[in-house]
């Protein structure tokens, strides 16, 4: 029983991160139409961005958390403005193309900047362990929890309840209609990028207290939080959720019972098979583009 | 004039690569100066700042054994100089280019190459160049001499066999543990040395109470570590990164059994990725620890190290130093600075500490071309120190296949 | 209020609008008429800068020839296009909502509950989403959308395709309350209700204007009858 508890609970907080990491495709892809793969390095520099300022700057928790967030806004801006804005008008493979060369880029920035000695950041729980029905639960996940949780909770208001949010579920349906509404599609496309580098460098600053951090960090968590977006729909923001905790679930349960050492790949596997099944997904994802 | 943006952007995203290639790129070679009757060596490793992976301590470690050994009058009273070539340990390909590049100026003989893969990519062009390369890395089974390595191929670390025959040892025989779980990365490196410890196991009569691989970028191991619950001790494999997971969350649950495992060992501690608890029952087995050593000459070394570079000296650079001492001495034997010549007394030779060498006892090629045979088993504390507890002699490797 | 000077769209080799012009006063309106394919959405699509085209356009004495769609939109050149293009995902309410963006700092004659006071049938729909209405209810969301932007002129592509004859009466209707005060430029398939929304009327034939004129007369033309024959 302690076993399932203790699985359960690492499944739940992977699905978290995860959560936060698929609704940054989400959000860009609503608004763009294109799929970020710079998204695993921005969470990187999300996690080395909190080092630097917990770390190196020795702020406090809070300060620290909200100034790399702040400064991965910037980063969104400045990669809308470099790697998205001149390829726009371009078919959408190329501007995936230029997230790519970004997500190359940025890796080489972050390595000259930070180096190959992987660094670790300290959790602002501490080492703190909460024991649930006999199972040891870190406190970090616990926290990593909460956070995600009202991350996701503030994404779900900016959705519903505001202009922008609006704006972003208009451009998902139908972009050209949404133009001939008066909206800003540039302006649109850089808030997203913006939200979606917040998105990655929450998760990053999230997840980093768990292990350690290296160039090659965000990587696997981004590729997991691509078959939760695409599984999820890529248009629902429920959809992504629901898929982000069944793929974190997934892994820990069916990993932890049945395939230990080989869970990371459950959800790619899930994803092939839901394709399977229902081939439309990815189509269906593009259609609603046009 | 109309210039249309999205070439410029591709223009300027492209001139951001080359440039990026150009720093890590084989064209930044440092020079020392070249008289006709200076022995020349040649490095193949990047510094700091060259790449995403670039490491200043190779470097540092030669450079300072080079000053050493110029000071007291060089080799057979010639002056020693180098060229440095930058070659990544992730692109075995390019580092054949290195190497190719290297050869122009006939060194005697070069040390470098960090991993195995870049050896054995470059192997017909070591056979061709009739040069030696020490490489500092652990031998695996391709790169040893009779497989895919060159005769002019040597490495000064020992093999991952060697280094998890004596873990193994250290666990069942120094600790009187019994119940040994095994752990590592789901990929060559843990799988080889998951491989070569069940092997050890059986040979020193011990059983494994379980063997479970994870991801080289996971972030959680509850999975492994609950499999590990009826273990006494735990060998593992990995990477920094997984291996700080595993001692945190083995701390989250209770579990205070000691964990061994090779050369990420240093870099989990020294980087802080885990501390406090969950480093008070971990252990590490290195070809050299020049941080907790009972060592005169390797703590010298560090000493010296530390006031000219004003940084701990790690195994990396202190192997580095040794290296460069290896081929001072087969050029010695050789009596000529010809690769062939040199080539063929690192065959024969025999390194001692009173050669200057610091982190062995020794160096003597074995059939395999592997020059180390002895392992350091080093255990951290909770305050971030370690100390050397045990010096263990591997056996030597005949040719691959014999 | 509208000027149109020589305004021509090409599609790769289509040729779909050729020179066409016209004016607009203010409060004026004017149908656009014309077979299939004669080229009355191209018309609309360029003037809202959807697609490329050459030519001179003036809103209200300004130059918007070069604008992007937005900023045209934003200018107060409103286009309620053809197929109603009622966001799928967002309910009636949110979908109106959607109008305001265009609206800027310009006074507007329509504020939201005069949109429901206008097509009363809209208001127990407000929460329904999109892809659930019929098409009458979608065209009512649709020209309710366009009259939220504060248009200077509004442009209707077809806003009787598809509709019951009840449901076409109850939009021309509206149609006809809205161009007492906005400028309006309908394209229509249906003659009648073209002619009873709009003063004037401008007929197209293969990208050309062939007839231009009051209404009435354009009603009374033989040439209306065959322009609508042969394609
Ligand atoms: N996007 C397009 N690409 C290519 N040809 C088009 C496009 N839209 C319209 N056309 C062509 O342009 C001509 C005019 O079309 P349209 O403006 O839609 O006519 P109408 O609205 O009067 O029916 C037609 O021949 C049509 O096939
Ligand atoms: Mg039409």
């Amino acid at each position: 029983m302690d076993k399932f508890i203790a699985l359960t609970a690492s499944g739940i907080a992977y699905g978290a991160v995860l959560t936060l990491v698929a609704l940054g495709f989400l959000v860009l892809y609503n608004a763009t139409g294109i799929v970020n793969f710079a998204n695993g390095d921005l969470v990187t520099l999300g996690a080395y961005v909190g080092i630097w300022t917990t770390v190196d700057l020795g702020l406090p928790t809070i300060p620290s958390f909200l100034v790399t967030l702040a400064l991965m806004a910037v980063v969104g801006l400045v990669l809308e403005a470099l790697a998205y804005e001149p390829l726009r008008n371009q078919p959408a493979l190329v501007a995936v193309m230029g997230t790519l060369a970004a997500a190359i880029i940025l890796r080489g920035v972050i390595g000259i900047w930070q180096g190959s000695t992987p660094r670790a950041l300290p959790s602002p729980v501490g080492d703190a362990v909460v024991h649930i029905g006999g199972a040891p639960i870190a406190g970090h996940r616990i926290l990593i929890v909460v956070v995600s949780g009202i991350a996701v909770c503030l994404v779900g208001l900016l959705f519903t309840r505001t202009s922008f949010g609006r704006q972003l579920r208009a451009l998902a349906d139908d972009p050209t209609t949404t133009r001939l509404m008066g909206v800003r599609v540039r302006a649109a496309a850089r808030i997203s990028f913006v939200a979606s580098a917040v998105l990655a460098g929450l998760g990053g600053l999230l997840i980093a207290p768990i292990g350690a951090v290296d160039l090659t960090f965000g990587f696997n968590l981004m590729i997991t939080a691509f078959a939760a977006a695409i599984l999820g729909g890529f248009g629902s923001l429920r959809g992504v959720v629901i898929a982000s905790f069944v793929i974190g679930l997934l892994q820990a349960l069916v990993g932890g019972y049945f395939l230990v050492g080989y869970s990371s790949v459950l959800g790619a596997v899930l994803l092939l098979a839901v394709l399977a099944v229902r081939p439309s997904g990815l189509f269906s994802m593009e259609r609603s583009r046009l | 004039m109309f210039t249309s943006r999205p070439l410029i952007a591709a223009s300027a995203a492209t001139a951001a690569v080359i440039l990026l290639a150009a720093c890590s790129g084989a064209d930044g070679s440092d020079e020392g100066s070249k008289a006709q009757d200076d022995v020349r060596l040649a490095f193949l490793w990047e510094i700091e700042g060259e790449s995403p992976v670039g490491l200043s301590d190779f470097q540092n470690g030669a450079d300072l054994a080079i000053d050493e050994i110029n000071e007291a009058g060089g080799i057979d009273g010639r002056q020693v100089t180098y060229t440095r070539v930058p070659a990544s340990p992730l692109d075995p390909q390019a580092s054949t280019a290195a190497f190719l590049k290297a050869t122009n100026d006939e060194p005697a003989a070069m040390v470098g190459f960090l991993a195995s893969g870049q050896a054995v990519a470059a192997k017909s062009a070591l056979d061709r160049a009739q040069i030696p390369v020490i490489g500092i890395y652990e031998a695996d089974d391709a790169v040893r001499f009779g497989n895919q390595g060159s005769e002019f191929s040597w490495a000064l670390n020992g093999s991952g066999q060697g280094t998890s025959l004596a873990a193994v040892e250290f666990m069942t025989e120094d600790l009187g543990l019994t119940s040994l779980g095994l752990m590592g990365t789901n990929e060559a490196f843990g799988l080889g040395q998951i491989e070569s410890s069940e092997a050890a196991l059986d040979e020193l009569g011990a059983t494994s109470v379980g063997t479970v691989t994870y991801d080289p970028t996971a972030t959680d191991l509850t999975q492994q570590v609950l499999a590990m619950k009826d273990a006494d001790g735990v060998l593992n494999w990995g990477y920094p990164n997984p291996l700080a997971v595993q001692l945190k969350q083995f701390v989250e649950n209770g579990l205070t059994i000691p964990t061994m495992t090779g050369a990420s060992g240093p870099i989990v501690v020294n980087a802080g990725l885990a501390t406090g608890k969950a480093i008070a029952n971990f252990y590490s087995a290195l070809p050299c620890n020049p941080g907790g050593t009972e060592s005169a000459a390797l703590q010298d070394f560090a000493a010296a190290y530390q006031e000219k570079y004003d940084a701990s000296a790690t195994n990396l650079a202190a192997q580095a130093y040794d290296a460069v001492y290896v081929a001072k001495k087969a050029i010695e034997e050789a009596g000529s600075d010809a690769g062939a010549d040199v080539n063929e007394a690192l065959a024969e030779i025999s390194v001692a500490p009173e050669d200057g060498i610091v982190c062995s006892s020794g160096y003597q090629a074995d059939g395999s071309h592997i020059l180390n045979h002895e392992v350091n088993i080093a255990r951290f504390h909770a305050d971030g120190s370690s100390e050397t507890v045990s010096t263990i002699q591997v056996p030597e490797l005949p040719v691959a296949g014999e | 209020m509208l000027r149109v000077d020589s305004l021509e769209v090409h599609y790769g080799s289509t040729h779909a609008v050729r020179g066409v012009s016209f004016e607009l006063a203010e409060a004026g309106s004017l149908a656009l008429l014309g077979a299939n394919g004669a080229g009355k959405s191209s018309v609309l699509s360029a003037l809202s800068r959807l697609v490329p085209s050459t030519g001179q356009v003036h809103l209200a004495g300004e130059d918007i020839t070069r604008l992007p769609a937005e900023r045209v939109t934003r200018a107060g050149l409103i286009h309620v296009p053809e197929g109603r293009r009622v966001f799928p995902s967002l309910s009636v309410h949110e979908n109106l909502l959607m109008g305001l963006i265009a609206r800027g700092s310009r006074s507007a004659e329509y504020a939201i509950d005069d949109v429901y006071d206008l097509f009363p049938p809209l208001r127990p729909l407000r929460r329904r989403s999109g892809y659930a209405l019929s098409g009458g209810e979608a065209q009512m969301v649709a020209v309710g959308r366009g009259l939220l932007g504060a248009p200077n002129v509004m442009m209707v592509d077809e806003p009787s395709l598809g509709l019951s004859p009840l449901m076409t009466e109850t939009v021309a209707e509206a149609l006809i309350t809205v161009s007492a005060r906005t400028s309006l430029v309908v394209v229509e398939q249906n003659l009648q209700v073209a002619t009873r929304i709009c003063s004037d009327a401008i007929v197209l034939r293969a990208g050309e204007v062939v007839l231009r004129g009051s209404s009435a007369d354009v009603l009374g033309s033989e040439d209306v009858v065959s322009s609508y024959l042969s394609a």
